[in-house]
């Protein structure tokens, strides 16, 4: 899943204090089950947004409504209505969120509310993790299943480095060395010999090295 | 046994030419059909089958509902039977729910009371009825989940303490009523609004939160178990459990002119009525007290108060009198 994080509020308060009309846009899908920016939070954002226009005296209207995926066309066409005549909208999506936006609604403004972080998965209750940088060229069947890419703060093919320290990467404590993971793995099992092999270099043009990138599916189109 | 519960039907409204009455001063009563004599008039409860439970009065008031939308010609559902709340699962009832001993009624002494026909029972002081009041396990009162709003972020199977909520490996999900206790912590969590409380949902609280500071003042968000308010002069709004306390209803309170809202939470798990309920309000009070920094107001404005220790909670009551 993609998880965001709210940009700080004095970043909302600057893009919408010279806005009279405006409008909160939910998601309901990624962000929604990272807890950041689903219906719930697009109302409290509202409410908390409505209270600090209140007291600088900047009057207006901010209002909210949530589809349940930002980056798809027929679920933002749907808010057509609440759109019309507004002067800005706040998306609390992901990234893609407020492009989408932008892109149907191309009369009004559209910010993002949020910054989007990774691609990653819960560890425990309010805790995400990195697993995925999207790179394009998965190499899971050759590292246990475990993502050197997006987990290895070197993002090395072959490690671990000589950072790695008791299973913990040398930039924080907190950080797991992936490699000391992967070699765990493999060892489980009985594949350390694959750790033999040299990992050689990586076609890079397949991420986002390459330029933006876009994904055809063959198949019947309507 | 004589039941004589001192309760009577007052038909005196009913006059010539309206339902009959028998020879006992009862209605006439088809009751499969609800109805009386008359075929615009159609009655139900004690009214017609005499002193019983209330469940079986409100059913009976369901069933008439039924019937007068027949009469009416309006499409009116079939009433099935609802599926019976189950045993309470083992989890449940070894250790998940306090439990919650009951107080005993004050009675005149039999020696005294066979010499008359005088009230046995003296009634509850207040204290007294409101414990024993709040032994009440809030059946059906808690999650209302929404398949169609649910983005199956497994949140509430993750927060809730009884273990109420599933999910399959398809996202398919639901709320088990026999275990959900009601203390609202899937409500306040669910990140997509696909909860919300059968008892003081979302919509009448906020409503209620209004309508209390349509004058401005201070407000009390509290649950309804302790004795004693944390601000006494403030408008007050009881809830189950203060787990239910959401941000959004802080932020609506002041937006709606409050000039402070106290929450009133218990200091700890021992303490409250509801696992873990302190921890969640605790939290919420937090998020929103930062939201408050986040725009220059006073973080003040929203407090958390421990209450007291509270006498009449489940587990922890005075002992039976």
């Amino acid at each position: 899943m993609i998880v965001a994080k709210p940009k700080p509020f004095r970043k909302i308060k600057q893009f919408t204090d010279p806005y009279q009309n405006i409008l909160v846009v939910g998601c309901n899908t990624c962000v929604a089950v990272c807890l950041t920016g689903g219906e719930k939070e697009a109302e409290q954002l509202a409410a908390k947004i409505r209270l600090h226009r209140r007291r600088e005296g900047l009057g207006g209207t901010v209002d909210t409504v949530t589809v349940l995926r930002q980056c798809e066309h027929e679920y933002i066409e749907e808010i057509k209505d609440e759109v019309e005549g507004r002067d800005l909208i706040l998306s609390t999506a992901c990234s893609i969120g407020p492009q989408a936006l932008a892109e149907r609604y191309q009369d009004v403004r559209v910010v993002p509310g949020m910054n989007t972080k990774m691609l990653g998965m819960v560890k425990e209750h309010h805790t995400w993790s990195e697993y995925c940088v999207a790179c394009g060229d998965c190499v899971l069947h050759k590292t246990g299943g475990l993502c050197p890419i997006a987990r290895c703060a070197k993002e090395l093919l072959n490690g671990p480095c000589g950072g790695s320290q008791g299973g913990r990467c040398e930039i924080s404590p907190e950080v797991e060395c992936i490699w000391q993971s992967i070699h765990d793995r493999l060892k489980r099992l009985g594949m350390e010999n694959d750790l033999k092999k040299i990992l050689g270099p990586r076609n890079w043009s397949w991420s986002k090295h390459g330029g933006p990138r876009t994904f055809h599916k063959e198949g019947f189109k309507p | 046994m004589i039941i004589a519960i001192g309760q009577m039907s007052d038909l005196s409204f009913v006059d010539d030419g309206g339902p009959r009455l028998d020879e006992r001063g009862l209605l006439v009563f088809d009751a499969d059909r609800q109805a009386t004599t008359s075929p615009d008039v159609f009655a139900s409860g004690e009214v017609v089958t005499g002193p019983g439970a209330a469940v079986n009065a409100i059913a009976s008031g369901k069933r008439a509902a039924v019937a007068i939308a027949r009469y009416l010609g309006v499409a009116a559902a079939e009433l099935p039977d609802p599926d019976p709340i189950g045993e309470l699962p083992k989890r449940l009832r070894e250790g998940y729910v306090k439990p919650a001993p009951r107080r005993r009624m004050p009675a005149r002494d039999s020696k005294e009371r066979i010499e008359d026909f005088q009230e046995v029972e003296l009634g509850f002081a207040e204290v007294d009825a409101r414990c024993e009041a709040s032994r009440c396990l809030l059946c059906g009162s808690g999650a209302r989940y929404s398949q169609l709003k649910c983005v199956s972020c497994l949140t509430c199977v993750r927060v809730c303490p009884y273990g109420a909520p599933w999910a399959d490996k398809d996202g398919l999900g639901g709320i088990d009523p026999a275990a959900c206790q009601a203390c609202g912590i899937c409500y306040t969590q669910c990140p997509a609004k696909a909860i919300d409380l059968e008892v003081r949902s979302e919509e009448q609280v906020l409503a209620e939160i209004e309508e209390k500071l349509a004058g401005g003042g201070e407000l009390e968000i509290g649950c309804w178990y302790p004795q004693s308010r944390v601000a006494p002069d403030a408008a007050a709004v009881l809830l189950p459990c203060t787990a239910r306390v959401s941000v959004l209803m802080l932020l609506r309170a002041l937006e709606a002119g409050a000039e402070k809202v106290y929450v009133a939470v218990c200091s700890d798990d021992d303490d409250g009525h509801f696992k873990h309920g302190h921890r969640q309000t605790q939290a919420a009070v937090a998020e929103a007290r930062a939201a408050l920094e986040d725009i220059e107001m006073d973080p003040d404005a929203i407090e958390l108060v421990v209450v007291g220790e509270k006498k009449c909670l489940q587990g922890k009551g005075a002992p039976e009198k």
